[in-house]
């Protein structure tokens, strides 16, 4: 029986703003399991990264969790003390950014911030951490540690970088590492080995990965299974090897066929017409119908819940055929 | 096939830089290095190359936004580097650009037809107002932007719009060569699609020609008849673009062409390469790209491989072109 190290139910957070209550999170469901990476993607601003902003409760204000539960290895993290909370980041769960100077603090050493990471967590001594944070740097696959070591980190490349934020977010060994766009800012042959790095180590460590980005070709490289995101709802939910192969979602279906393929095709490419609503202005069914070009009167008037069959959930009244899907 | 609308022969731009941050020591960053490429109108040129490479770089010099160091530029045959004044602002008419970031490209504080209508202004073409009106709402039509938002600001625009506002900017003078800097690297996937589709209705219709940079390579791959593959400053590669993405020559774009991560291919590749770009201010002696290249000998080292026709129309600049294993699809 595999493990479960997280549990993430009905998931909603709310902005409280002039325009009213914005539902920018609502009620995202999944588990992951050791060893597993989750897949989120989604076009800009359809609520991915403030989706593991709720799991970490960071939401920022005007914003806050208004529903659901976060389970992190069992234990609750909605409504958990600050203080608590922030022992649990870093050290059970920890979090890589698009821009890695986010995470780095540009005046200090690479070895040395890592190894304060180290102490933030665990009683070491200075020395100890050092060599921890030494080794942590080899691991991630830099070339001449010790000189990293003591470099800043203006002085390393992008992905050189990424690295050692990848580095200081595996320092207390987590069980899920949360990564959320950390290649988009990096070249193609960078990308490829940082999403290299990251599978050895979830190989390595039996790390749960959740693995957020807008490139599909990424997720099916990294993902073992995916939720697709619009505007602030998973639409899609499945493995990685059945979304591919079969995409239910009409918004799924859009996005993979607007995207042009490496295997050529000359004509006009595929579009998904009008644009995605604002949250102060969803419409009344189907937060797609307005889009959708399959979309017909029960669509603009009622909201679809979740059908389908075998682990794929679709929110999707066309496959209502499939079944009422429980949440999973 | 009739004369290039544009034909640029090596081309330099050399940036002097210090050696080190507190080094006396003076070198140069070849940004651009020996670039040459001819652009037929109705016809797409792709430029790809990861980040630094010199693509802004070797556009703008094309345009004279920064003067190249060396090099010749005809535009319709004659020689643009040459020009000054007058005439310069008459043939920066036919060049015209569309900037990667519709955020930061437009002025906030122009309205929608202003910005659209200026270039028309600065060129003197339209000088009765009705007539230039006339041709910016006729310009918005053409890109998709409701006409009816003539008179608002950049900032009440979604990424997608703006870029079509960028791109009636640069179209409203009917220029003969438009150079697209990323123009759609800051849009989502679903609106990227209509501005490509656009950027090709209108090359179609206007038998414009493009110089389009992208480090999308599925992205130049749809929309480049002709691709050049840059690495440090110089071309390493060039063919037509269904001949070069499928058989790709030198070890670099092979390389590229492998770390792309693609929807239809399950698994794990390993990476393609290791090791990072080398700094553009010590580049490695030889072949620049014998530091991380899988095939390189000693000869790799010592010597700089020509950029040589391999086949027709295909060029590589690497000592064992055509001889190595192709790993194109
Ligand atoms: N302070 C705020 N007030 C109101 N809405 C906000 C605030 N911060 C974020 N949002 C909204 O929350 C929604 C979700 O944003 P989020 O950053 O999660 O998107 P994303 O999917 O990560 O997008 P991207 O791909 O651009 O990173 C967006 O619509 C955004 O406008
Ligand atoms: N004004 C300058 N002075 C010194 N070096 C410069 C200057 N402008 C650019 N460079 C250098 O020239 C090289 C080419 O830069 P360029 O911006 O043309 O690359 P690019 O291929 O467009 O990259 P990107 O994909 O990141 O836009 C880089 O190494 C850059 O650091
Ligand atoms: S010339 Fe040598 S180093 Fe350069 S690409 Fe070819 S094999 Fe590799
Ligand atoms: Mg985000
Ligand atoms: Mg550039």
């Amino acid at each position: 029986m595999a493990e479960t190290v997280l549990e993430v139910k009905d998931l909603s957070i709310t902005f409280f703003t002039k325009q009213g209550a914005l539902p920018t999170v609502d009620g995202v469901s999944f588990t992951l399991d050791r060893g597993e990476t989750l897949g989120i993607v989604g076009e800009s601003g359809c609520g991915k990264s403030m989706t593991v902003n709720g799991i970490l409760q960071m939401v920022p204000a005007p914003g806050r969790v208004t529903g659901g539960s976060v389970k992190l290895a069992g234990e609750e993290l909605v409504g958990m003390r600050e203080k608590e909370l922030c022992k649990k980041r870093g050290q059970d769960v920890a979090i890589i950014f698009q821009e890695p100077m986010t995470s780095l603090n540009p005046l200090m050493t690479c070895g040395r911030q890592i190894s304060e990471t180290i102490q933030a967590h665990k009683k070491v001594s200075r020395r100890e951490a050092d060599q921890r944070a030494l080794e942590l740097i080899e691991l991630v696959g830099i070339p001449m540690p010790e000189k990293i070591f003591h470099s800043i980190p203006g002085q390393l490349s992008g992905g050189m970088r990424q690295r050692i934020v990848i580095a200081m977010a595996l320092c207390n060994n987590p069980g899920v590492l949360i990564c959320d766009e950390p290649t988009t800012a990096l070249d193609v042959t960078v990308q490829a080995q940082i999403l290299g790095l990251i599978n050895e180590l979830k190989e390595k460590f039996g790390t749960a990965v959740i693995f957020i980005t807008h490139d599909l070709g990424v997720i099916r490289q990294m993902a073992d299974k995916v939720l697709v995101m619009y505007v602030g709802q998973a639409v899609e939910q499945v493995d990685a090897k059945e979304l591919f192969d079969n995409p239910l979602h009409p918004y799924t279906q859009g996005l993979m066929r607007c995207i042009p393929g490496m295997d050529g095709g000359d004509g006009d490419l595929h579009v998904i017409d009008g644009s995605v609503p604002m949250l102060y202005d969803l419409p009344k069914g189907c937060l797609f119908a307005p889009r959708c070009p399959y979309a017909d009167d029960r669509c603009r008037g009622e909201r679809p819940g979740f059908y389908g069959a075998g682990g794929h959930r679709v929110r999707c009244f066309r496959c209502e055929s499939m079944g009422e899907e429980g949440s999973r | 096939m009739s004369r290039p609308v544009l034909k640029v022969e090596h081309l330099k731009k050399y940036y002097p830089i210090r050696k080190g941050a507190f080094s006396k020591e003076k070198t140069v960053v070849k940004a651009c290095d020996d670039v040459s490429f001819e652009l037929y109108t109705g016809e797409t040129l792709g430029i790809v190359g990861e980040s630094g490479c010199g693509k802004t770089t070797t556009i703008q010099s094309v345009i004279r936004l920064i003067e190249p160091t060396d090099g010749t530029i005809l535009l319709n045959g004659e020689d643009f580097r040459a020009m000054r004044g007058e005439e310069l602002k008459q043939a920066r008419q036919k060049l015209k650009l569309i900037f990667q970031d519709p955020y930061s490209s437009l002025n906030p504080r122009m309205t929608v037809k202003e910005i659209i209508s200026e270039p028309l202004e600065i060129a003197g073409v339209c000088p009765d107002r009705a007539e230039r009106d006339r041709r910016v709402l006729e310009t918005m039509e053409q890109v998709g932007l409701d006409p009816s938002y003539v008179n608002r600001y950049p900032h009440e625009f979604s990424g997608g719009q703006r870029q079509r506002i960028g791109i009636a900017r640069a179209i409203v003078l009917r220029p003969d060569v438009v150079i697209c800097d990323e123009p759609v690297s800051a849009l989502d996937v679903s609106i990227q699609a209509k501005i490509i589709n656009l950027l090709r209705q209108f090359q179609r219709e206007l038998d414009l020609a493009y110089i389009f940079i992208s480090h999308d390579l599925g992205v130049v791959r749809h929309i480049a008849h002709r691709v050049l593959v840059m690495y440090l400053g110089r071309v390493v590669e060039e063919g037509e673009s269904k001949e070069l993405f499928a058989r790709p020559l030198h070890p670099y774009t092979q390389a590229l062409l492998a770390s792309v991560p693609r929807m239809d291919a399950e698994g794990k590749p390993a990476p393609a390469l290791q090791g990072d770009v080398p700094s553009p201010a010590d580049p490695p002696s030889g072949c620049l790209f014998h530091t991380r290249c899988p095939y390189a000998q000693e000869m790799c080292a010592a010597h700089a491989p020509e950029l040589r026709e391999v086949s027709a129309g295909h060029k590589c600049a690497c000592h064992f072109a055509g001889g190595l294993p192709s790993k194109g699809e």
